[in-house]
Formats: C-alpha cells, sequence, structure tokens
C-alpha cells in the first residue's frame, strides 16, 4: 500500500515534467524555460537564503496561529456561554480579505519581518480557529461523562478526550493553512523587502530572467510540500486511530 | 452501600423525570433497574455518579454524598475511546490518578487476561468488535479497583448470542470481585438474569411501581430455570400494567 502510493507519486512528478518540458517546447518568447535552463540558473549560494527567510517566515507564523488559535478553538467550542458573544465577531470579520490590511500592518509594525509574520499568522488564525471551534464543540458528551466518572477533572477532560478528538480537525485545517500561507507570503514578499522567494521571483521577473524566477516557483512549491509532508507525518502518528 | 431517599429531579425546561424515589442497594448485591424507554432511567444513574447536580432528595454511597468520579460507570456507546488503544483506554483510571506505570502493568496484565484481552492490547476500538468493546469497558473500571459500578443499558446495541455471553461473564467476575452494581436496562430477561434486586421504574416522571426480589440471579443455570420465566413473566405484567397498548 505505501509502496503503491511512492509510485503514484513518482508517476505523477514524471508526467508534471513532461508537460512542463512540453510547454516550455511550445509556448514561444521563453517564458516557460526549459527545465535544463532552469538548473543551469540555480546557484545555492543565491536560492539557500531566500528559501531560509521564505521558510522562517512561514513556520514562524504558522506556529504563532496555532499557538493562539488552537487553544482559543477549543475554549471557545467547549465554552458555549463565550463562544455566544465571540461568534459573531469572528463570523463578521471571517470574510474579510485579511491581505487588505497590508498597508496598515506596515505602518503599525514597520515593513520588516514583523508585519509579514503579523499577516500571514492572522489569516491562518481564523483558519485554525474556526475548525478547531467547530471540532471542539462536536465532541460527544458521553466521552466526557465517562472520563469524567473514571476520576478526570476539567483538565483531564481536555487532555484526554477534547484535544485528541480534535486533533484530526485540527491538522486538515493546518494543511490546508499551509497553501494559504505560501499564497500570502508571495503576496507579503512583493513589497518593501530585499529577501525572500516572493521577491526573488519578482526580481526575476522584472529582468525578464524567466530561468531565475522558475527557481523561486520550484522554491514555493518546495516549501509547500515540505510542510505539507511534515503535518501528514505528524498526523500519522498522531491520529493513527482515525486511520484505521 | 448505597440509599437513595425521596429522589426528585426535573430538566431546565421544567420536565419532571423522577418523582420521590427511594430505594437501597446492600453491599455486594445487584440491583437492575427497568422501565419504559425514556422513563428517566438514565437520569437516575446519572445523578448516582454525580454527574448530574441532585435538586432534591439525598444519594448516599457508604454513607456520605455522592461526589463525582468515584463510581465508575459503563456506558452503551461512546464509552471507550477511539484515539486510545485497548491498553491505554483499560489504565486511563489509574492514568489519571497518577499511578506509577509499573503499578499500573501490574493491574491491568491479569484484568486483560482474565477478559481474554491479551492479544489485543495495542488495538484500537475500531478494530475490536462490539462485544469485545464492551470487555475493555468492563476492564477499564475492574481496573480501579471499584467497589460499587454503575451501568447504563451495557449490552444494548450487541447481538443476543453476545449478549447472553457477557451477561454471564459480568455476573461471574463481579461475583468474584465483590462487587455492587446497578445496571440500567430496558431488556426484561437482561433484569431478571442480573438483578438481585430489581426496580421497575413508572413512565416519565418515574416512580418506583415495584421492587422484586430475585435472591438467584446471577446464576448461569438460572436462565433455564422455570423462577427466571416466572420473574420475568412477573416483570412483564407489572411493566405494562398501565399501558395495555404496549402489550400489543
Amino acid at each position: 500500500m505505501k509502496r503503491h502510493r511512492y509510485l503514484i507519486g513518482i508517476l505523477s512528478a514524471i508526467i508534471l515534467f513532461f508537460v512542463w518540458v512540453v510547454m516550455s517546447l511550445t509556448i514561444s518568447g521563453g517564458i516557460i524555460p526549459t527545465p535544463l535552463s532552469v538548473v543551469r540558473a540555480f546557484s545555492l549560494s543565491t536560492f539557500a537564503p531566500n528559501f531560509l527567510v521564505s521558510m522562517a517566515r512561514v513556520v514562524v507564523s504558522l506556529g504563532i496561529a496555532i499557538i493562539t488559535a488552537v487553544p482559543l478553538g477549543l475554549f471557545l467550542g467547549q465554552n458555549p456561554q463565550w463562544d455566544k458573544w465571540i461568534a459573531p465577531m469572528i463570523f463578521l470579520t471571517y470574510p474579510i480579505p485579511k491581505i487588505v490590511f497590508l498597508p496598515i500592518f506596515f505602518i503599525l509594525l514597520g515593513i520588516g519581518n514583523i508585519s509579514k509574520v503579523a499577516l500571514i499568522a492572522l489569516v491562518v488564525f481564523y483558519q485554525i480557529l474556526v475548525t478547531t471551534r467547530d471540532g471542539a464543540r462536536s465532541v460527544k458528551k458521553p466521552f466526557m461523562d465517562a472520563l469524567v466518572t473514571l476520576g478526570g477533572n476539567t483538565r483531564d477532560v481536555y487532555r484526554h478526550v477534547v484535544i485528541p478528538a480534535c486533533l484530526p480537525a485540527i491538522l486538515t485545517s493546518l494543511r490546508i493553512s499551509i497553501g494559504t500561507s505560501v499564497a500570502i507570503l508571495f503576496f507579503v514578499e512583493s513589497f518593501a523587502t530585499r529577501n525572500g522567494l516572493g521577491n526573488m521571483i519578482l526580481d526575476a521577473w522584472g529582468m525578464a530572467d524567466y530561468p531565475m524566477m522558475f527557481v523561486g516557483v520550484i522554491g514555493m512549491s518546495v516549501l509547500g510540500i515540505m510542510l505539507y509532508e511534515i503535518v501528514e507525518i505528524l498526523e500519522r502518528k498522531l491520529c493513527k486511530w482515525a486511520q484505521l | 452501600m448505597i440509599q437513595v431517599n425521596n429522589l426528585t429531579f426535573a430538566y431546565l425546561e421544567g420536565v419532571e423525570v423522577l418523582r420521590d424515589v427511594s430505594f437501597s442497594v446492600k453491599k455486594g448485591e445487584s440491583c437492575a433497574i427497568i422501565g419504559p424507554s425514556g422513563c428517566g432511567k438514565t437520569t437516575l444513574l446519572y445523578l448516582i455518579a454525580g454527574l448530574l447536580p441532585i435538586q432534591s432528595g439525598e444519594i448516599r454511597v457508604n454513607g456520605t454524598a455522592t461526589t463525582r468520579g468515584n463510581i465508575p460507570m459503563i456506558l452503551q456507546d461512546y464509552g471507550l475511546f477511539p484515539w486510545k488503544t485497548v491498553w491505554e483506554n483499560v489504565a486511563i483510571g489509574l492514568t489519571l490518578k497518577h499511578t506509577p506505570q509499573r503499578e499500573i502493568r501490574k493491574k491491568v496484565v491479569p484484568i486483560l487476561e482474565e477478559l481474554g484481552l491479551s492479544p489485543f492490547t495495542s488495538f484500537y476500538p475500531s478494530q475490536l468488535s462490539g462485544g469485545q468493546c464492551q470487555r475493555v469497558a468492563i476492564a477499564r473500571v475492574l481496573a480501579m479497583n471499584p467497589s460499587l459500578i454503575l451501568m447504563d443499558e451495557p449490552f444494548s446495541s450487541l447481538d443476543a448470542m453476545t449478549r447472553e455471553h457477557l451477561q454471564t461473564l459480568l455476573s461471574r467476575i463481579w461475583e468474584a470481585h465483590r462487587i455492587t452494581f446497578i445496571i440500567v436496562t430496558h431488556s426484561i430477561e437482561e433484569a431478571t438474569f442480573l438483578g438481585k434486586r430489581v426496580i421497575v421504574l413508572s413512565e416519565r416522571p418515574a416512580k418506583i411501581r415495584a421492587v422484586v426480589e430475585n435472591p438467584n440471579a446471577g446464576d448461569p443455570v438460572f436462565r433455564s430455570s422455570r423462577t427466571f420465566f416466572e420473574i420475568s413473566t412477573k416483570l412483564r405484567k407489572i411493566l405494562f400494567s398501565t399501558n395495555p397498548e404496549a402489550q400489543a
């Protein structure tokens, strides 16, 4: 089964690679460079620092979002009397595309990393919060009753019932958040910065250096896939029971 | 052991569920509570377990007022935690008491052995049959070395054969460990087989309609005896006495 999965993965990669080759050969103007020219344009000394900066921004943002959204979501899901007051606020602000606040973030937090990280974290925060809260809300009462009759207190109920029950939902929201956070990363790195993959892509675009631009694009993809895989591994380790 | 005095309970919406319920269960005795569905049997059990606040009347366990977290309960479904293995499920009560690992091992291993669960320690509940799951639930309360156990229709979602097996197993184990238990059920045969004292409740708001003494309960041969059928018939008569259409 596992080998099967890897085979399909490799096959998909090969197919995508061929699509890329065909496109690079048929679309004129060098807008889609050939794989070979992209490999030639790759230089570790320019790629690595940009990749690491971008990765750090996304990872820190995701970390902040998880640390804040998960506990709040669990709490609101378990305490309807509080959720009653907070839910309308979330409901009203959730649909706002948070990226429109980028100028405000730049003014308030400066144009450095803080504003970038804060914006990514804010967007992801909502996704994780809403999923976690809904998960915590739907934890079956008998599970908690069972734990209480076995001597569990409120903390135990969170630890042994609410958190494990919500974990699959939390990890799913995290997976969705990874895609979102990389997209927002590109957006925040297109302004007022001299490093990061987003900046690298836009810079190369400005100079019509399409092979270099593709190095950045592939870097962004690798970043996304890497984080996605980490969540996948976490899920397999922590939620074995949900995958049976 | 357990003394319930003039217990009355109503939900917030003003629906009265229990009215003036009083009974007692002696140490080592088994008590079955039976009544029409929705009559408040589960509410009664939740009150004894301390999961619901007592509004009027009192419940005393060994002379002191009941408190939550002291009386383990076996539930119909959802009792086992799907995210914990058989081992973790059985050990949870001890884990909550911060029992050292070695101690947990010493207690859990023989219990799993006794219930035939040793080969399944690393299984998750979803990998087990319904009967195996309820055996895990029994093991879990046994691990806590309780003197009193509450059961809320523990076997109602099992097939008839598994149910009989488990009833026999249960009475044997409870007897061996000298555990007092109260079982809520809607099955007349189950009440007859397991309850040395059978309490019949009326429709909501539940009052005690009758208390039937049934000294032979728990004995495996009792099930095929004449007295078993007599008691079952008696219970059936009491249950349906004011509700003739349900009998038809």
